[in-house]
This record gives C-alpha cells, structure tokens and sequence, in this order.
C-alpha cells in the first residue's frame, strides 16, 4: 500500500513537472542548409552570410522571439535590437525578417533555398538543425 | 542518524515541486495568453475553413455522381482529407505571405538616427556652447541586389557651427560579397580605423558617450584622422576553433590639409600618394567572449596647403597602432592607440606622435555610466599637425552617464574637462601662429533616437 501511494506520487509530480521540461522549439532550415549550432548563432547575429555558396536567410518568428533569444542567443530582445541596429548601421545588413507565426516560418524556409527560422514543432518538407 | 531516500520521499518531493510549478504557471500563463488567444482565434478560424472545405467537397461528390445524388453522403474518404488540408495549408501559406514582414518585398527601409542637445562651455572651447543646438540627422538605406550586391547609403544633415545648415552624403558604397571571408567595397566609406570609427560614426544614439574622442572627429570637426574615404575596401571574417579573426584592407584618395583641415578628397586626390590601410581584429570564445582585440595601420603621402593653393609641405604619413574592446558581464569599455612617424619629404625630417583614448563604462540596468581619458602627444615640429586647427597636444577627461529611456531613445549627460597645450602653428597662409596654453571644460546633456 505504502509503494502504490509513492508510484502515485510520483506519476503525478512527473505530470506537474512534465510542462517544465518541455523544449521550446526546433530551429529549422531549408533542406539544403547544413549548420552547427555555434553556426545558427553566428547566422542571427549577422555574423555569418554563407554556407559554402548558399546565401543564408535568417527569418525570426515573433510567437517564438523571446524564448529563441533566450536560449538560442543569450540575449533579449533589447540587446538584439541594438546589435542589428549596429550591424546594419556598419556592415550594411539588413535585420532578419519577421513572421507571425509557426506555419509562416515554415511555409518561407520550406520556399526559400537558404532560409534558417525556429517553430514551435518542426514539419515535414524542412530540416531540423536544432532543438532548444 | 540519516534516513535513507525512500521512492516515498521521492515521489513527494516531485509532488511538493509539481504543485510549486503549477502555482507559479498562472503567471507564465498570464504572460502567455494573449498569445493563446491569438492561436486560438486561428484555429477556430481553420476549423471553419476545414468545415466549409469539407462541405464543398461532399458537394462536388454529389455533383459528379447523380445516381447517388439522393443517397445519403458518404464520410470524407483519407484522400479527401489530405486533399482538404492540402487546400488548407495552401491557403494558410497565402495569408502568411500576405501578413508577414519581409524587407526584400516591402521595399527598402530607412534607418537613421537624431539627436538634440544643450551646453555650456568655456570661453576657450573652439565650439563655445551656450545652450541649445540640434545636433545631425543621419539617415542611411542598406538596398540589396541579389544575394551577393548590397550597398550603403547614408546622408547626414546637420548645422554647423555658423548657423548653417548642409546636407552631406556621408557614405556612398556598393559591395559584392564572394562569401564570408571577402566582401569588396566601392565608393565612399567611414576608414576602418580602430572600432569607433566604423562602430558609432554619426550614429549618436550608438555611442555611450556624447562626443568622440578629439583626435577621431570628423575631417571638418577638426579631427587629425581621415574618417572618410573613397576607394576600395575588402573585409571578410573566419571562424576559427578559438574564435574569430577580421580584416580591412583599404585603398583609397590620401587626404590634405586645406584651409586648416584635413581633407579626404572625396572628389579626386591630388597626388599620387594613396591612403593604404589594413586593420585586423580577434574575437576569442569562451570565457573571453565579448573580448576584441586588434592592431591597424595605413600610409599616405599628405600635402599641407594654403589658401591660395601652394604646397607648403609634402608628408609621408605613417600610422601604426592597435586598440580593444569588451562588451560583457555588463562591462562596456574600449580603447585605441596611434602612433605617428611622419615624415617631411623636403628636409627629411622625421616626427613621432601618438594618441589615445579608453572609455570604461557599467551597466547599472537603464543606466550606463561611463568615464573616458584621452592624450594626443603631437610633435609640434611636425607640419602635418601644425597646419591643422587642433594640430596642439592635449588631454580630456570625460565622465558621464547614458540612461537608456527605451530601445530606441537615450539621454545622456556629460562633463569634459580639456586641456590644449602652447604650440606654435601655421596659418592659411603659412605663417607661424603662436598659440596660448587653453584650458576649458564642457558640461553637455543629449537626447538622441535611432529609428
């Protein structure tokens, strides 16, 4: 009787916490892309253009921007404003485009050879490169 | 005596910790409604866009057999659903394109940023505030053509110390990009110098401070550098296991002193003494992320001439230095260092120089405040600074403090102390002007907004 209420407890704390373990999103690209984690950083940052031959064409998702920035950049939405601000400001980049929502993000990088973005969940017809 | 861990306490502690997590939910929760709302709104909308889909379909099916039409409708088969969220998807992807922001459709942006200030000086300094003054407007595109074209454009409006007002094409630069490590660059461009130079510029609203350091002011503001070129300029960057190494290599017009300034020659040089630069940069991971360091140079040979347009003297202008900075664990600090052996090609005459500066700031949450040292030791013999404005040794001492009102908008206050040591120089006329020790200070606030 003692260990059904201990297995009881315990599935029911498992289910309590379960939520705060789920991962945030994946981060997803055009089949073509193929990048290494530091890479999909550098790619948000304005730091890195190309794949070998393929212009890379990062798209933010602002259901997702906070939680990608958080654990994808370390950073928040100030900071990251700012850093495109600069980027755009020196190097003549232009800061990511926006979309609203998962099936955006995935309908522009499933179109788009090169495209990078992150969704709640991946699809099919993209690849996944990271979850986060 | 310790108890051992049962699978009971186990199985309360994840309980205790469950419902902690699930008191603590409603406030994530609160966060996250609004954006449940809005996907909830979306799916009820699909729903019904899935119902409609599906009754159309059970028409269409009625429509093409007749022998059935009485009969009762048969369940959506697996095809007709695939088919059904096939439209479906198709259209979701449509309104997306409708809705989203894309920059390469929506035509090009502009960016910019503005500032308005008010200070008071003493009577010795060349700018003499005394209250309000609207300080530049700069706006710049950044167009794309292609994956690999992009360019630069960026104009600047701003009153000088006159009165006048004039606009001034600040930077024009086209550039074609082979990958990551090379990007080649054609027109008018801020000279990569140092990290302010090409960091801020007449970005106000990006630097910390509200003046840059004397010596790396505009050409028309005195300054001793040429900030702007017209020429040619590759950078590129690469990743290495430790970090990442950049570069800048710049060939351009070599500047001249005219009517006491430096002048680029944005337009065409006057001798065949090109301005010849390189800058290379590292940035470590790690532990030291947020850390660049970096060394830069360039040459040119530099005439100084007077205002009727004789040559007064011809330089061969040298410059080698490095410089740092580091942007984290709320440090903001940077530093650069120049030295000068110029040479004076009719005698032969050799000077050295140098200049410096470093900026140490904090970040206290919206506030940033900051404390700045720079010294120009400048030969007084040599012509290429003695026939500049400010061609004197110096030193300044700058504190201040950046409150960050929002993303896009700071105020800042700024109290410079400076000191200009005696020096004689020469005139528009070439002439030997005997300039007094000066000592003034500068006491400045700013709001600026980047857009």
């Amino acid at each position: 009787m003692h260990t059904q209420w201990a297995r009881l407890g315990l599935i029911i704390g498992l289910i309590l916490l379960a939520p705060l373990a789920v991962q945030a999103g994946e981060v997803i690209a055009n089949v073509a892309v193929v990048l290494s984690a530091d890479e999909i950083r550098d790619v948000f940052l304005g730091e890195k253009q190309f794949a070998g031959n393929l212009k890379l064409v990062p798209v933010d998702n602002a259901s997702l921007h906070a939680e990608f920035l958080s654990k994808v950049l370390q950073s928040d939405e100030r900071k990251y404003a700012a850093r495109w601000t600069r980027k755009s400001f020196r190097d003549g980049l232009a800061a990511p485009a926006v979309k609203g929502s998962d099936a955006e993000v995935i309908a522009f990088v499933r179109a788009t050879p090169g495209a990078v973005g992150y969704v709640s969940n991946g699809a099919a017809g993209v690849k996944v490169l990271e979850k986060f | 005596m310790a108890r051992p861990v049962t699978l009971t306490h186990l199985a309360a502690a994840l309980v205790l910790g469950g419902l902690g997590a699930s008191l603590c939910a409603p406030a994530f929760a609160q966060a996250d409604a609004e954006r449940i709302r809005a996907l909830e709104n979306k799916l009820d909308a699909s729903l019904r866009q899935i119902e409609k889909l599906t009754e159309r379909i059970a028409e269409l099916e009625r429509a093409s057999a007749p022998g059935r039409a009485k009969a009762e409708p048969a369940a959506p088969t697996a095809a007709d659903q695939a088919r059904a969220l096939d439209t479906l998807q198709q259209s979701v992807e449509q309104i997306s394109q409708g809705l989203s922001r894309n920059v390469s459709h929506t035509g090009v942006p502009l960016h910019g940023f503005a500032d308005a200030n008010a200070g008071w000086s003493g009577v010795g300094d060349p700018r003499r505030l005394r209250g309000f003054g609207v300080g530049s407007l700069d706006l710049y595109l950044t167009p794309q053509f292609g994956s690999r074209v992009k360019s630069l454009m960026e104009i600047v409006f701003e009153y000088g110390p006159d009165g006048s007002g004039e606009f001034e094409a600040e930077r024009a630069q086209v550039g074609y990009t082979f990958n990551d490590g090379l990007t080649l660059w054609a027109g008018r461009f801020h000279t990569p110098i140092g990290l302010w130079n090409t960091l801020y510029h007449h970005g106000a609203n990006l630097q910390t401070a509200i003046y840059r350091p004397r010596f790396i002011e505009f050409e028309d503001r005195d300054g001793l550098l040429p900030t702007h070129s017209v020429g040619l300029w590759a950078n590129g960057k690469a990743s290495l296991d430790w970090g990442k190494i950049n570069y800048d290599v710049y060939l351009s017009n070599g500047p001249t002193v005219r009517r006491r300034l430096l002048d680029f020659n944005g337009f065409s040089d006057d001798n065949s003494g090109k301005l010849l630069g390189l800058n290379l940069g590292m940035q470590p991971h790690g532990g030291l992320r947020g850390l660049t360091v970096g060394v830069h140079t360039f040459g040119s040979t530099v005439d100084t001439r007077s205002a009727a347009n004789t040559l007064l003297s011809r330089n061969r202008m040298r410059m080698a230095g490095g410089y740092f900075g580091y942007d984290a664990m709320g440090w903001e600090t940077l530093g650069e260092y120049y030295r000068f052996a110029n040479r004076e090609l009719a005698t032969d005459t050799r000077h050295t120089s140098n200049a410096w500066f470093t900026q140490v700031g904090y970040n206290l949450g919206a506030w940033l405040p900051y404390a700045r040292f720079e010294k120009a030791s400048l030969d007084p013999a040599d012509k290429l600074f003695a026939t500049q404005k400010i061609g004197r040794s110096y030193t300044r001492t700058s504190v201040g403090a950046r409150y960050e009102l929002d993303s896009k908008s700071a105020l800042k206050v700024e109290f410079g102390d400076t000191t200009e040591a005696s020096a004689t120089l020469i005139d528009e006329n070439g002439l030997a002007v005997p300039v007094p020790r000066a000592r003034y200070r500068r006491t400045t606030v700013e709001y600026s907004i980047a857009f």
